[in-house]
């Protein structure tokens, strides 16, 4: 296996139009298709069967809850445990004891002859309340994360970060409107983790870029571009295997949790957190770092500082390579160690 | 770090590793929360019924009140362990092993009703005319297939002219009867203004008839002492009044040794009472022999107010508990309304009482008699009510110990309340589907677990057997927090066991951003040992970055956040917290003292021979 080296930066243009296309399309899905908001946000009566006869049809379900009343029915056969027949029940709100409510139960049942029924009901409030509790979460989060990377690294990391966020959340939103995935509030509890997720990446790559800047100029890291680079490519196997270590747990409960018949909280969740942390990874290497790279390297004193470096061909980037970086590292190192050990004895 | 210090840390969280496997190997287990145990999980809404702005603190005192009311009336449904908390202005109800939605939500999102009635007889379990009404209690059947009571919804209305006398019910009375009611003291009410007077020695004239709401109580305390002698033969003590209509008031005497209270004074609600054994196998009720059997109370008419309403909680302006001379009671106020109605049904009753009736004022909340205070008789410097006149102003009622003082000023201002409670969310979860997705959540996490260690151990050999040491450490430190936090009222969720398994990909990185940073040391030709302590300090430091932000998502997901996010916050924080520890005691001591004993090089040269050309040779470690 050999270390890979990938020049990002000198590929900026693409990423960006990468993006750009995937943002476009996922705001364009966002408006044509919109969302399969679940009962959760509209309101509405639910009925999960389980256990029914093999032989009742979609049709089946809907006549029955339509001819006592019921409104807006939506039908979804899922098979449950041990192939097991199920089906989910969609329809507007019916008050949980009221007599329209059991007349529905009571039809279900008949038509389906279920091992057992649960029954879920959200009221038409309560959707928007959680709805703005979560924004509010939201930019609570936002303006936390905003405080503590300026302090912990700098302002426009800190900025690049949230563009990141804001990316990946508009992506993961796009993919759930093309594709028609349900959104219940346990997407929502995913997207918020994803913001999570997508930060804790993007951090552990500009607190690599923070860690070499004061080598700036040294081999490997010429320009500030450069230095992205190189920092992109140290910390590359780290959320490679980072990556593939998060979504193998989750990928786990996908598959699990996706054979679960009306607990959709598990697939509900990984689904969305699948989606998210494959995201992150990406934007936190083709996004964060050129945008980082790109907005910092415009600084008059990196400009300046990049000027000296100019390659005589004109070409300014050049993607390292990695044995000459390792190598050139060397004597770097030695100073960087000793400038640890004052930094040590400082404390 | 000395490796003195690193063994301290190793054993140190090792011990704790040891603790909480023995404690789960031992049968502790995590209190589930309903989606994984089965059960009725609902959020109900609050809707004041009143034009005026309420301060903020009337409405915490509003939700304080209706969650203790929905409370009481979850415990008659003979729940195991109901959660009633507020989330925010929202009341959160948690019904583990219920299954039937209709009556959970009828009886949690019913409004509070209060009202007051004279009461005509008292109609005792096994005599005449206490089967001519429905039962108060029916028997159903828990999830795991026990039978308890609950309250019959078929009993008897005040409407009906007849209500049933308090019962309780809790999850235990499948063990007998002994729930059957608690033997509550006896109550009287009398003018506010001179019950704190007479207390010396006075209470006794106040106390006579005071046992008569508790017929029961009698059927309680010798089923308790007889409990271990099988055969259902119970003892009531039934007051001739109830057969000859001679005598007024049903008085019991409790058969234990307590003395059958102030029978000598000279009033007319005493009788002799005459004791009879009523066998309850009788009773010709349909239910079992060791049902539980409250009283009932046959009612006169309900008095209504100056808006022409019954009088009930609405014309109830303050009820508190209070110290009535050296009885505890509750003062009681009533509003314009409501006062002339009380003053004419307390004259009304006081007659009553002198005609030898029961004269006692049934307190009825939901359908039940909460409390039936008698009419207190003059006595010393204390008045008592007076037929034809009644009490005027505010009211007192003792009832004796402070516990039930407060039960009853609850339930007095509770009536009051001007909350209508709205399902805003209510989801029954059958106990097959909770064992279900507890089981796939388990799966899920155990195959996660596996992937990630196998993953690990291929690309990272010895340093990935350490980092799966830490995802076992994570697991058993994880699975011991959460199975502790149990015992404080924290409920695992399926969105919790979901926060979790998310978490082991967090526990794996911070393996991983340590071991690429010892490549890469080592890679620039540092020692194995240097290597490992310099490529701790960097990594730790930015594994602490990124571990804040996830903390502060969770952080912030769980004081904001409502319903099962919360469940899925607190895993994730708490994850992220120990995967700190887990990394700062067991990664970096472990990878430490293998290195102290060149355990590593040789491995970490390996790869790095393997991943990079013209890697220098580092030195092997030092014994």
């Amino acid at each position: 296996m050999k270390r890979l080296t990938i020049d990002i930066i000198g590929h900026m243009q693409r990423w960006a139009i990468l993006s750009g296309v995937l943002i476009v399309l996922s705001l364009a899905a966002l408006g044509v298709r919109g969302l399969d908001l679940s009962i959760d946000f509209e309101g509405g009566s639910s009925f999960v069967l389980e256990g029914i006869s093999e032989d009742v049809t979609v049709a089946d379900l809907e006549d029955a809850a339509t001819a006592v009343g019921a409104t807006d029915v939506r039908v979804q056969l899922v098979t449950g445990e041990d192939d097991s027949a199920g089906a989910l029940v969609r329809m507007s709100e019916l008050t949980p004891g009221s007599q329209a409510d059991d007349d529905v139960e009571a039809a279900l049942i008949e038509v389906a002859d279920p091992t057992a029924i649960d029954e879920s009901f959200v009221g038409p409030s309560w959707g928007r309340r959680i709805s703005l509790k979560a924004l509010q979460a939201l930019v609570v989060f936002l303006i936390a994360i905003l405080i503590y990377i300026s302090i912990r690294l700098q302002f426009k990391m800190a900025v690049v970060a949230i563009v990141t966020l804001a990316h990946d959340l508009i992506v993961t939103v796009g993919i759930y409107a093309l594709f028609g995935f349900p959104v219940s509030p346990n997407t929502v509890i995913a997207l918020l983790t994803i913001l999570g997720y997508s930060l804790y990446d993007t951090v552990v790559v500009f607190d690599r870029v923070q860690e070499s800047e004061p080598h700036l100029g040294s081999p490997g890291r010429r320009t500030y571009l450069q230095l992205v680079n190189t920092s992109l490519n140290e910390v590359l196997w780290r959320s490679l295997n980072t990556s593939i270590t998060s979504l193998l747990p989750v990928f786990s409960l996908l598959v699990f949790g996706s054979q679960l018949l009306g607990a959709t909280t598990l697939r509900d969740l990984a689904l969305a957190l699948f989606i998210g942390m494959a995201l992150g990874v990406y934007s936190s290497l083709f996004v964060a770092g050129p945008l980082l790279a790109f907005w910092r390297s415009r600084e008059p004193g990196m400009q300046r500082q990049a000027a000296e470096f100019v390659d005589d061909d004109g070409v300014e980037l050049v993607a390292p390579d990695i044995a000459a970086v390792e190598a050139s590292r060397r004597p770097v190192t030695s100073t960087y160690v000793r400038g640890d050990r004052r930094r040590r004895g400082r404390r | 770090m000395t490796r003195n210090s690193m063994w301290t840390s190793l054993t140190t969280i090792l011990v704790v590793v040891v603790v909480a496997v023995v404690a789960l190997g031992l049968g502790a287990r995590p209190r589930l929360g309903l989606d994984l145990q089965g059960g009725i999980s609902a959020v109900y809404t609050p809707v004041f019924d009143t034009d005026e702005d309420l301060t903020e603190a009337q409405i915490n005192e509003a939700l304080d009140q209706t969650i203790e009311v929905i409370r009481n009336r979850v415990d008659s449904l003979g729940v195991a362990e109901p959660e009633i908390s507020r989330l925010g202005t929202d009341i959160n109800v948690q019904l583990p092993g219920v299954a039937d939605a209709d009556r959970a939500n009828d009886i949690i999102g019913r409004t509070a009703q209060l009202t007051f009635w004279p009461v005509e007889e008292l109609l005792v379990p096994g005599l005449p005319g206490y089967t001519d009404t429905p039962p108060c209690v029916m028997q159903d059947e828990a999830l795991d297939g026990t039978t308890f009571y609950v309250l019959n919804p078929e009993r008897p209305q005040p409407e009906d002219g007849v209500v049933c006398g308090d019962v309780q019910l809790d999850a235990d009375t499948t063990a007998g009867a002994t729930g059957s009611e608690t033997p509550s003291p006896g109550t009287s009410i009398a003018p506010s203004d001179g019950a704190t007077d007479g207390a010396t020695g006075s209470s006794a004239p106040a106390e006579p008839a005071s046992p008569s709401p508790a017929a029961s109580p009698a059927v309680t305390e010798t089923t308790t002492e007889s409990a271990a002698i099988p055969g259902p033969d119970v003892q009531v003590v039934a007051a001739q009044e109830t057969t000859t209509s001679e005598a007024p008031s049903p008085s019991v005497a409790p058969t234990d040794a307590t003395p059958a209270p102030s029978d000598a004074t000279p009033a007319p609600t005493d009788v002799p009472t005459d004791v009879q054994t009523i066998n309850p196998e009788d009773i010709d009720d349909g239910l079992p022999a060791e049902a539980p059997r409250p009283l009932k109370y046959r009612l006169g008419p309900a008095p209504t107010d100056g808006d022409g309403d019954v009088l009930s909680g609405d014309d109830i302006q303050d009820a508190n508990a209070a110290a009535l001379g050296q009885e505890l009671g509750v003062s009681l106020d009533f509003d314009a309304d409501g006062e002339a109605a009380f003053q004419a049904i307390t004259a009304q009753l006081a007659c009553e009482r002198d005609q030898g009736q029961p004269g006692q004022l049934a307190i009825v909340l939901d359908g039940v008699v909460e409390s039936a205070p008698n009419m207190s008789l003059p006595s010393g410097g204390d008045r008592g009510v007076i037929c034809d006149e009644g009490i005027s102003g505010g009211a007192s009622i003792t009832t004796g110990d402070q516990a039930s003082a407060e039960d009853l000023a609850l339930v007095l201002r509770a009536g009051a309340l001007p909350i209508t409670l709205e399902p805003a969310t209510f989801e029954t979860v059958s106990p097959t589907l909770g064992a279900s997705s507890l089981r796939n959540g388990l799966i899920a996490g155990l195959v996660g677990l596996l992937l990630v260690g196998l993953y690990l151990l291929y690309f990272y050999r010895v340093l990935g057997a350490i980092a799966i040491g830490a995802l076992l450490v994570f697991g058993a430190l994880v699975m011991g927090a959460i199975t502790a936090m149990g015992r404080f009222g924290f409920a695992l969720s399926l969105a919790g066991v979901a926060g979790i398994i998310v978490s082991v990909g967090i526990t794996a990185d911070s393996s991983i951003i340590y071991f690429e940073r010892i490549r890469d040391e080592v890679a620039v030709g540092k020692t194995t040992r240097l290597a490992v302590s310099r490529g701790f300090d960097a990594a730790f430091r930015t594994n602490l970055s990124g571990n804040t932000v996830t903390l502060v998502a969770a952080l912030i997901l769980y004081f904001l956040a409502v319903g099962p996010v919360r469940g899925f916050a607190f895993t994730l924080g708490l994850s992220t917290l120990l995967d700190l520890v887990i990394m700062w005691a067991f990664t970096r001591s472990v990878v430490g003292l293998l290195a102290f004993r060149g355990k590593l090089g040789s491995s970490i040269r390996r790869r790095q021979a393997a991943t990079t050309t013209g890697a220098t040779e580092p030195r092997g470690g030092m014994a």
